[in-house]
């Protein structure tokens, strides 16, 4: 059942391409800037500690940007994403926990920087976190974007500036909230009126069209780890 | 075949609103009634004996607690007397013990040979008692280090529901999907057996059940698109004698030439094949993680069957067979005598699992050889234990998604509106996913002729999404949110009388009654509550006679033996958790109301109730309690 992972995850994507199409098709490509920004690499091999006491000489936590952080598209898209790989069925729709832990508090056993998340999917915990091999890695990082967008990661790291701009249509709210039957999930629909207003809202980006740029202005070109070895 | 005249009441009603449910878009005043209990009785009410019996193959009572439900008809009845509804009140601590353990304790401890075992959830330690101590004293630990990733796969808390006692060793399952035997004088390992494949979504939860020297045992993961199935291992040595499946070609579910089922809908060949789309039976759940009766007479071993996978049911067409259903098998083989499905394409996740209690009970004018089965459905069931024929089946809990049961074809009669799928939102399903009852499972008493069931009154809304089968990870399909059912409380515990089949009283419960319940010749009847309340009552009433609070909430299982001094004790494991529990047991953030497959939205408040924590206690009457000698 192994090779069934690999099956599975090929649905996956299947069925990830048709919501994609289904909900970027015609679009003019500028509406899509995630597409474009430049995804970290060498996530698996970048230096990372879990643990803020070091024996002897301190040295910096590495660090390592996420292009996708703030970006409503791709933090629509890492709602999806999260979906489709089962993440809610145990950390909870909205990051609340269930077969695991929550994502929407303080605590993170295995650390709350980006990188830290990106590898937990990649690793796997040995308490329970499946290991993810084999997820391309531009929806790791959109799922590492959307799971830090949940709030819980303390306030000097907020990874969601954007989180405030999303709240009118909460991506964390599964399926457009189970209260109205009326209306079923958006997939973050860029012709959603609601997704089109928040575009405009998301800081800093100024007019809708130019968050791209501004995301990538934002965000810093490679090399996106930091500080790595500084202790050496 | 006599038919009780009481079980085409419900069918008649039910006939006008089909008609009415197939005009579509409906005013919701113009819905049918729910069926509910009839005439809901207080506590106070009394009943003259039932006349129902336990079946004289049961042996006679020697004191002990040998497995979960005590005996193979499944009564969680003992004969021991000297705690009666005169002196239950002056129960008090004899001695208690943390067993180290923080998640839900859900198991039943074992006493045999002046020795005590429990079984703890994940890690699954087995901690054994010497009783001719005063006051006990731990013996011996055995802890078997189960694979601490199989935590990942445990839908609903990392449960276990106790050991099974055979020819010197103490039989359980590990989370990881193995089972040990360990030397109950010694606590060293026998054997241990590798039955399933956490990569796969299993785990084990279940208590074993030994029939004719052969462990019997079964798989948890039914949200996990795990297949489903049962395996007989030889005692002595933990290997594998047959292994029969819930779903897939006749050769696997172990169904051949014995085969005889009393109903139409459960004839054919290959039913686990052709009832599924393509292939979907491979991952289409009918776990077997519940509770196994055995019948010697007739030779017939009784299991239930899990929810099908995913629960959103567009994404498998057809009955789905064997899920959801109960399987009638001979120990020895496997082989298959008759099947019955209780909830044929499961819309609710309604596991078949719960209990199987042998009852012989007064059936048009005759004894019958009966199953009775407080169903996740909401319904009792009485079914003849040899055919597999339903003789009767009445609500016990608040119920909006049946009309009854149809006893010519054995299916349940489906609310049109009512019914889950992809992308829609249904409201108010009563009973909720958790159904009428889980796992938790009931007692009988041949003295009252009642059985007495803690259960559940939670209802649901479900909308169905999309499910993608991930191997190793959840598969669903369905955002739910439970609340509590009419009147509020989300619990109850009701007496039933399987024979004029009706509730004779009922007492509410604040939370889920999510503990076993115990009946004594005393006529004492024991059970817990997630608040923190360890009760007796007055079997024959239901008048309180007594409570304890305990450190955390019990959803454990109590027992009740005879010590090596001649007293009479009564033994139970608190610590919340579970389903129910998983709030408290998993830390979960009450804002997330879809959580634990819905549960955190009926259970915001239950942290305020009751931390964590697992203790093992043990009462008696004054004169031993103080631990010294009588």
């Amino acid at each position: 059942m192994r090779s069934g992972t690999g099956r599975a995850y090929a649905l996956a994507f299947a069925a990830l391409g048709a919501v994609g199409l289904a909900a970027t098709g015609c679009r003019d490509e500028k509406r899509l800037p995630h597409q474009r920004a430049v995804v970290p690499r060498g996530g698996e091999s970048a230096p990372v500690r879990v643990s803020t006491l070091s024996a002897g000489v301190h040295y910096p936590l590495a660090k390592i940007e996420n292009p996708f952080d703030g970006n409503v598209h791709a933090l629509q898209e890492g709602r999806q994403l999260y979906l489709w790989f089962n993440c809610a069925g145990c950390h909870g729709a909205i990051g609340g926990g269930a077969i695991g832990p929550p994502l929407r508090d303080k605590d993170w056993i295995y650390g709350s920087d980006s990188l830290h998340i990106y590898r937990s999917i990649v690793e796997g915990r040995p308490n329970g976190m499946p290991a993810y091999r084999g997820v391309p890695e531009d929806s790791l990082w959109k799922i590492v974007a959307f799971v830090r967008s949940f709030g819980g990661v303390p306030d000097e790291q907020d990874a969601a500036p954007a989180r405030e701009a999303l709240r009118a249509g909460d991506p964390h709210e599964p399926h457009g909230g189970l209260g109205d039957a009326e209306h079923p999930a958006v997939e973050g629909n860029p012709d959603d009126p609601q997704v089109a207003r928040e575009e405009q809202t998301v800081p800093p980006a100024g007019a809708a069209g130019a968050v791209g740029e501004a995301t990538a202005r934002r965000r810093p070109a490679p090399p996106y780890v930091e500080s790595q070895d500084a202790g050496n | 075949m006599v038919r009780l005249p009481a079980g085409t009441l419900l069918l008649a009603p039910s006939l006008v609103l089909a008609l009415g449910g197939a005009g579509g878009c409906k005013d919701r005043s113009s819905e049918h009634k729910p069926l509910s209990v009839r005439d809901i009785p207080v506590p106070g009410s009394v009943a003259a004996p039932s006349g129902a019996r336990v079946p004289a193959f049961v042996p006679a009572d020697d004191g002990q607690w040998l497995m979960a439900l005590k005996d193979h008809a499944a009564t969680r009845y003992s004969s021991l007397e000297q705690i009666n509804t005169e002196n239950a009140g002056q129960l008090q601590l004899a001695w208690s013990v943390s067993t180290g353990v923080l998640r839900g304790h859900e198991a039943a401890p074992v006493v045999v040979n002046n020795t005590m075992y429990v079984v703890t959830p994940f890690p699954n330690d087995l901690l054994a008692f010497d009783l001719t101590r005063s006051p006990p004293a731990l013996k011996w630990k055995y802890e078997p280090k189960p694979d601490r990733a199989a935590q990942g796969v445990a839908c609903c808390d990392v449960v276990n529901r106790g050991a099974a006692y055979a020819n010197g060793k103490i039989i359980y399952n590990l989370l990881d999907a193995h089972t040990v035997a360990v030397d109950a004088e010694t606590g060293q390992e026998v054997w241990r057996t590798k039955m399933g494949d956490i990569n796969r979504g299993e785990s084990m939860t279940m208590a074993p059940l030994v029939v004719k020297g052969l462990a019997l045992v079964g798989n948890s993961g039914g949200e996990f698109g795990v297949r489903g199935w049962i395996a007989a291992l030889d005692v002595e040595t933990g290997q594998e004698r047959w292994r029969g499946y819930s779903t897939g070609p006749d050769a696997e579910v172990l169904i051949g030439d014995e085969y005889r089922p009393f109903y139409a809908q459960d004839t054919g060949k290959d039913l686990g094949v052709t009832t599924w789309p393509p292939q979907h039976w491979q991952i289409g759940g009918g776990t077997v993680w519940g509770w196994i009766s055995y019948d010697p007479d007739l030779d017939l071993v009784y299991h239930g069957t899990g929810n099908p996978g995913p629960w959103n049911p567009d994404a498998r067409p057809g009955d789905n067979k064997f899920t959801a259903a109960v399987i009638a098998r001979r120990p020895m083989t496997g082989s298959v005598v008759w099947a019955y499905q209780w909830s044929p394409h499961d819309l609710y996740d309604y596991d078949g699992i719960n209990e199987n209690v042998l009852l012989d009970l007064p059936i048009g004018g005759g004894m019958r050889k009966t199953l009775v089965r407080p169903e996740r459905n909401g319904f009792v069931y009485v079914l003849d234990r040899a055919t597999g024929e339903v003789l009767s089946a009445d609500p016990f809990v608040h119920v909006t998604v049946t009309h009854g049961i149809d006893y010519k074809t054995g299916r349940p009669i489906e609310v049109a509106d009512k019914k889950t799928g992809q992308g829609k939102l249904v409201r108010d399903i009563c009973p909720a996913a958790p159904g009428g009852k889980d796992w938790q499972p009931s007692s009988f008493s041949p003295r009252t002729g009642l059985l007495y069931i803690p259960h559940n009154n939670l209802c649901m809304e479900m909308e169905g999404t999309e499910a993608n089968y991930i191997a190793g990870t959840p598969y669903v399909g369905a955002n739910v949110r439970m609340f509590p059912g009419p009147g509020g409380h989300r619990g109850e515990f009701t007496a039933w009388d399987p024979v004029a089949r009706r509730a004779i009283w009922k007492i509410e419960e604040k939370w889920p009654a999510w503990s076993g319940a115990l009946v004594t010749a005393g006529d004492v009847v024991f059970y817990g509550t997630m608040d923190r309340w360890f009760k007796a009552l007055d079997a024959r009433t239901g008048k309180e006679l007594w409570r304890f609070q305990t450190a955390s909430g019990v959803i454990g299982q109590p027992i009740t033996y005879r010590g090596p001094d001649g007293v009479q004790y009564v033994a139970v494991l608190a610590g919340v958790g579970g389903w129910a529990g998983a709030i408290v047991a998993g830390g979960l953030l009450p804002e997330d109301e879809t959580s634990a497959l819905g549960m955190v939205n009926a259970t915001k408040e239950l942290p305020k109730d009751t931390p964590q924590g697992g203790m093992l206690y043990v009462f008696a009457l004054p004169r031993v309690a103080a631990g010294g000698t009588p």
